[in-house]
């Protein structure tokens, strides 16, 4: 296996600050994840992690997650999670009940 | 004209009285008051001295306490009483100018002019009297002279005796007057004087003065000179006068005073007299009149100079003759209250009367004479006359008027109300118009005891209240009618009453009259009842009708209960709309105990005056007075003997109660009752039809309910929908007696349930189910506590029947075929409902007839049918084949409560090649033949198939030639199909029966239509078609009879999709539970109207396996996560599913893999991962010990709780072996 299962990209657009994960978070390289949200929190604007290039995901990740959540609480501006629909990402998030502690989009398709 | 008269003659009568100036009483011997005039009240005022008084008999007695003791001493005397009975005022006040005391003094005189009629009439001779006072007074004054008189004065006899001396001359003479009076005249004179003195005393006809000196010896016999005047008087006795004139000086001034004196004397005489508002004359010893005053020569007519010096036989001389007897009285002593009665000079053609007086003077001279006080009274007697006359008129009219009369005083009871009345007088015809002989003085209800108290009433309240009444109206008592006038006569409670006897011309009249009025009401009565459907409206307008119409004060309708206890009045009408209202008031034990009697046998009771009846008790009768009721009637409503309620009618003031009205209420109270029950009937009826059809419901159902268990429910059920509020369907032999039962009450329902267990064992009680199932219907129409007692003996039953309370209770037979008997038995246990009665029995043994024979019915086709299904259930096999590959299962459902067999079977075959066959065909026909037909085909079919090939083409021609031959069927459908069990082919074929389904583990449906021919009948098919289709492990193979999907007016097609959308709901399951489900949801498990076979294959599916060991290292995990992605994909399992996979065993690896071996080198993780009939089973073991110290912070237990939420079963084993995690989980292929 490569080093790294997945990618994390930061981006800036229309006062959103973006974290793009491709590939697979599981306990092999959830501290990568860690990081990377780590300093996504300290952009200014808005928030946005977006999920739906992860094929896989484990509780590790979701872990990170929630801890995530906690910190974009005591931000002043908005922090979101978007997931692709239908996929092991949305149901794990379903099934561990995130969007109670942050805004999660692409559930269920129901969103844009 | 007769009606007018004595109004009239009352009114003159009354008018005369009031205008009179004298005063009149007129008063009954009993002191009633009759008439008084105004001029009585003012002087009977003034004599009292207080204005006003209470009234007129307590003034009289006042006056004069004797009168009426004088009346009462004089019964049956006639004309005057009394005569001028002076009475006088207490000392009035003076009035201004005149100086003399006002005082009142009043003449009366008592006359009887009738039988208990007195006349008092009151004249104020107040003047008169005053005249006389005066004169009395100087009688006394002249006594006063002779008393106190300083000379001697005496009185002798003829004999010379002392009749009486003054204080003076026993002074004179020494004696004390008693020794005086002792002595004679000759004692005191002197010899020589003695001859004079006896000539002087014995001299008869001396008249004349004799004035001269005399010697007169004193006691101590000394002699002295007096100056003496000696004078005859007129009574014979001689008065001397005599005075000491020893000394002269001093018989001088004595001269001299006595002159003085006498001057006076004459002055206060002549002043009296002239100023005496009364005349007075005064008359000498020859009736020469002496003085005569201006009032007295009024009366005369005659002026003082002409009569003064003249005797009234000169000037009065038409007068002469009545006043010469009195004249004459008066100078033997005083005459009192003459009455005079002439003609006068002046007026000789009115008769004029006086009232007189002679009293005795002594005229200046000394001589006798007299005075004549005089009043005249013309006016007052007069007015007597009058009165008198009119009176005579009066009672002259009465006497000759056709109409009956009568004066009459009520008498009123201490709260003032009219009870009787008195007669005080009546005429002649009385007694013929009314009946009542020598009524006067008597009561009305002493003569005639039970007299309307409506006429005592009414004419106790005109004679007090006043007016006139003018009526008709007749008297059940005196059995009469009357035409009445009543007037009331200005006196409280005495009344007049004209009246004639209407009685012959009433009966005619006022029996047509009265009888077309009660007609007309017992018309309006019955047509008013007509439409109302309550008991209380109907009663409610019964009270009032018959309230109008009688004009009664209070109508009320009472409920009775059955012991008479109660009676609550339920409606009640009033005139008065302010009176008290008894509305629910119980006044049953108002009537007291006889009455009650008679209203419980339903008489009519009739109290006259509540006052009296003597059936009232003390209370009762309060009670009817508190709420005043004075007369009244009750009328009960009776129904089989018994009185169930009542109508009172009552009256305020009594009522003649004519036989007609009694007999009316008691037939609106008949009415009523029947209006009542016509009207029950009438809800009976229409209950009775709601009943019917709810029996008639119950029976469609009983027909479609398979268990007599059902059936017994639905009947219970319904009976208490309306008809009881428990009802139980026993049937006490058998082991389970109760059947069914129902409560209205669902918390009643286990009292009932225990009640019905223990009187089980319970069998000798008189009422019990056990009885009727006996056949004998039982009614209890009214269940109390002592029937419950006496006819459950056990205290356990007592206590829960006495729990469940029934009040009215039924039980009747109901036969449910062959020997067998049930009971069905209801009760009633709410308040509010009516008790059972014989209709009710009658309708619960009617429905028990019915229900026994549907249930019988209904009992004896389910038995048959058992028995047909038995034999259909025969002649199909067994069982069927068995092979591994294949889960086969087949049902039959037969008809269900008809009659009938099917002709439906089905078949299983195998070839020793291993192919298997299953046919489902129906022969045509639904008895015993066809099922007979059925059994032969399906015997001769397996007997040859074994040598046939495997081919459901020539199974079915087989089939064919059989249904052929003989005992064979002209009309067989049937579908057949071959499987191989090595490749799963399926190849199939039917002959005019409903398409084979296939349902694919990925839920596609097949319907295999495409190898049909006609069905099997004598007409041979050249060609049968048959075709192969390749089966899917897992698939299932569906066939069946068209009983299952066929629907009356439905198309085949629609029965097929309905089958198909079943069938797709049984994806996964196993053949058996396909069938049940398939056959639930098409509604074949009840009410079939055709027999059913299904027969369910279901190949067996293969078992896919995935094997994986890794290194426990997180970098394996993205590894095993690649070949578990690509095993899933191969399995064609949905995309969730695969998610589901893949995250529950990522999740199971990497706790192994974290936990198991604390980053341990070289140690692993092994997977597992089977997948069989769409179940799969995942294994994680690992040979690690799990420390509970590597779990990371925070974490809690998220990964398990994924995997338990994923999984249907989750299981982690741990062990010192290490742990093993299994999961299942469900899969859905794509």
């Amino acid at each position: 296996m490569s080093e790294s299962l997945a990618t994390f990209v930061i981006s800036e657009a229309d006062s959103v600050s973006t974290l793009s994960v491709f590939g697979e978070v599981d306990m092999s390289n959830v501290q990568d994840l860690r990081f990377n949200l780590s300093r996504l929190a300290l952009h200014k604007f808005m928030i946005r992690l977006d999920l739906t290039g992860v094929a896989y995901m484990d509780s590790h990740a979701i872990q990170a997650m929630f801890e995530f959540a906690t910190i974009a609480q005591t931000r002043p501006n908005a922090a979101e999670v978007v997931v692709g629909p239908n996929s092991v990402v949305g149901d794990l998030v379903t099934l561990t009940q995130l969007s109670d502690v942050i805004t999660v989009r692409g559930l269920g398709g129901c969103h844009s | 004209m007769a009606d007018d008269l004595p109004e009239l003659t009352e009114q003159s009568l009354l008018q005369f009285l009031y205008l009179c100036p004298i005063g009149l009483v007129e008063f009954t011997d009993v002191g009633s008051i009759v008439h008084v005039n105004p001029k009585a009240v003012t002087l009977l005022s003034l004599c009292l001295g207080q204005n006003p008084f209470e009234n007129v008999f307590d003034a009289l007695s006042l006056v004069w306490p004797e009168l009426f003791e004088l009346i009462a001493k004089s019964a049956g005397n006639h004309g005057a009483l009394a005569q001028d009975h002076r009475i006088r005022s207490r000392a009035g006040p003076i009035e201004s100018g005149r100086g003399i005391p006002n005082r009142t003094v009043l003449s009366l005189n008592v006359v009887r002019v009738g039988p208990n009629q007195n006349m008092l009439t009151l004249a104020d001779v107040s003047e008169a009297d005053l005249a006389d006072e005066i004169l009395r007074s100087s009688e006394n004054r002249f006594r006063q002279l002779f008393d106190q008189a300083i000379d001697g004065i005496f009185l002798l006899n003829s004999d010379g005796q002392f009749v009486d001396v003054n204080p003076a001359a026993c002074e004179l003479l020494g004696y004390d007057k008693t020794e005086l009076m002792a002595l004679e005249l000759a004692d005191l004179l002197s010899g020589d004087e003695l001859v004079r003195g006896l000539t002087l005393t014995n001299s008869l006809g001396y008249s004349s003065n004799d004035r001269g000196l005399w010697t007169l010896r004193r006691k101590d016999r000394s002699y002295f000179i007096v100056d003496a005047a000696v004078r005859r008087r007129s009574d014979g006795l001689l008065q001397g006068v005599v005075r000491d004139v020893t000394e002269l000086r001093t018989a001088q001034a004595l001269v001299e005073q006595h002159q003085r004196i006498a001057m006076q004397q004459q002055r206060l005489r002549e002043t009296l007299i002239m100023t005496a508002p009364v005349g007075i004359a005064l008359f000498d010893a020859n009736f020469v009149c002496l003085e005569i005053n201006d009032v007295m020569a009024r009366y005369n007519g005659v002026s003082p100079e002409e009569t003064i010096g003249r005797t009234p036989a000169d000037y009065l001389p038409s007068l002469w003759p009545s006043l010469e007897q009195p004249f004459r009285q008066a100078l033997l002593g005083p005459v009192h209250n003459v009455e005079i009665s002439g003609y006068t000079p002046a007026k000789p053609l009115v008769r004029r009367w006086w009232l007189s007086s002679f009293n005795q003077i002594l005229l200046p001279e000394n001589e006798q004479g007299f005075a004549l006080i005089t009043i005249d009274i013309t006016e007052r007697k007069q007015a007597e006359l009058a009165l008198l006359e009119q009176q005579n008129q009066l009672w002259s009219v009465f006497t000759s008027i056709d109409e009956g009369f009568c004066l009459c005083e009520a008498t009123f009871d201490d709260e003032d109300r009219p009870v009787n009345w008195r007669y005080l007088a009546v005429n002649p015809q009385f007694e013929e118009m009314s009946g009542i002989s020598d009524p006067v003085g008597k009561t009305i209800l002493e003569l005639v005891p039970d007299f309307e108290l409506e006429w005592i009433v009414k004419f106790g309240n005109l004679s007090r209240n006043g007016g006139v009444l003018r009526f008709e109206q007749g008297s059940r008592a005196l059995d009469r009618w009357f035409d009445v006038f009543a007037t009331s006569v200005g006196i409280p409670g005495r009344f007049a009453v004209v009246f004639k006897d209407q009685t012959q011309k009433r009966n005619a009249d006022a029996a047509i009259v009265q009888q077309a009025q009660f007609n007309a009401f017992r018309a309006e009565f019955t047509d008013s009842l007509l439409g109302l459907n309550e008991r209380t409206q109907l009663e409610s307008r019964a009270t009032e009708m018959l309230g109008r119409f009688l004009q009664a004060d209070r109508v009320n309708y009472i409920e009775v209960d059955d012991e008479l206890d109660l009676g609550i009045v339920r409606n009640e009408y009033l005139k008065d709309t302010n009176a008290q209202p008894s509305l629910g008031r119980a006044i049953l034990n108002d009537f007291g105990p006889e009455i009650l009697a008679d209203i419980g046998v339903g008489r009519i009771v009739l109290v006259k005056d509540v006052l009296t009846d003597d059936r009232l008790n003390g209370p009762g009768r309060q009670t009817f007075r508190e709420i005043g009721a004075r007369s009244f009637l009750v009328a009960p409503l009776v129904r089989m003997g018994r009185t169930e309620g009542a109508f009172v009618v009552q009256f305020v003031d009594g009522h003649f109660w004519s036989d007609q009205e009694v007999a009316l209420v008691d037939e609106v109270a008949q009415r009523t009752l029947a209006a009542v029950d016509q009207m029950l009937a009438t809800i009976r009826l229409v209950r009775k039809q709601a009943r019917s059809d709810a029996v008639g419901r119950v029976l469609v159902e009983l027909e479609l309910l398979g268990t007599i268990e059902e059936q017994a429910q639905s009947i219970v059920e319904m009976l208490i929908a309306d008809f009881a509020d428990y009802a139980t369907f026993e049937v006490p032999g058998a082991v389970e007696p109760v059947i069914a039962l129902a409560h209205v009450d669902p918390e009643m329902l286990p009292v009932l349930e225990k009640l019905r267990a223990t009187r089980i064992v319970d069998p000798n009680e008189a009422l019990s189910i056990f009885r009727a199932a006996e056949g004998e219907a039982q009614m209890l129409a009214k269940v109390t506590k002592s029937v419950i007692e006496e006819y459950a003996p056990l205290k356990e039953t007592q206590d829960l029947l006495l729990a469940l309370n029934p009040r009215s209770y039924l039980a009747v037979p109901i036969e449910l075929g062959g020997s067998e008997r049930g009971a069905l038995m209801v009760g009633i246990t709410r308040s509010d409902r009516v008790l059972y009665d014989v209709d009710d029995l009658e309708f619960l043994r009617n429905s028990a007839l019915r229900f026994g024979v549907l249930i019988a019915a209904t009992r004896l086709r389910r038995e048959e049918h058992e028995i047909s299904a038995r034999l259909q259930r025969a002649l199909l096999p067994d069982k069927l084949i068995w092979d591994p590959e294949f889960d086969i299962t087949a049902r039959y459902q037969a008809v269900s409560s008809f009659m009938e067999v099917g002709g439906d079977w089905y078949d299983s075959f195998r070839w020793s090649t291993g192919e298997i066959g299953l046919m489902v065909g129906d022969v045509v026909g639904h008895n015993l033949e066809s099922a007979a037909a059925m059994g032969r085909l399906r015997a001769g079919v397996a007997a040859v198939a074994s040598n046939l090939p495997p081919s459901p083409a020539a199974l079915l021609d087989a089939l064919h030639q059989c249904a052929q031959g003989p005992g064979g069927s002209p009309f067989v459908t049937a579908s057949c199909i071959v499987i191989d069990s090595t490749t799963g082919i399926l190849k199939y074929s039917s002959a005019g029966h409903p398409p084979t389904l296939i349902l694919s583990p990925s839920g596609t449906m097949t319907r295999l239509d495409d190898a049909q021919a006609p069905p099997l009948t004598p007409m041979q098919s050249n060609h049968r078609p048959e075709r192969v289709i390749q089966l899917e492990p897992g698939s299932v193979v569906f066939m069946y009879s068209d009983g299952l999907i066929e629907r009356r007016r439905e198309r085949i097609d629609v029965g097929i999709a309905r089958l198909e959308a079943a069938l797709r709901s049984t994806l996964g399951e196993p053949s058996e539970a396909v069938a049940d489900i398939v056959l639930k949801a098409m509604g074949a498990t009840s009410n079939t109207e055709d027999d059913v076979v299904v027969v369910c294959v279901r190949v067996t599916p293969t078992t896919a396996k995935f094997e994986a060991v890794i290194l426990a290292k997180p970098a394996e995990l993205s590894g095993l996560r690649t070949k578990v992605r690509a095993w899933l994909h191969e399995q064609q399992v949905s995309t969730a599913t695969l998610n589901d996979v893949l995250l529950a065993v990522g999740e199971a690896c990497a706790n192994s893999v974290e936990h198991a071996y604390q980053n341990q080198p070289n140690q692993i993780v092994a997977v597992e991962l089977t997948l069989h009939d769409g179940h799969l089973v995942a294994t994680i073991k690992d040979h690690g010990t799990w420390g509970a110290s590597t779990r990371r912070k925070g974490e809690g237990g998220r990964g398990t709780s994924i995997m338990s939420t994923l999984s249907s079963h989750y299981e982690r084993k741990t062990s010192p072996a290490g742990t093993v995690v299994t999961m299942s989980l469900l899969t859905l292929t794509k």
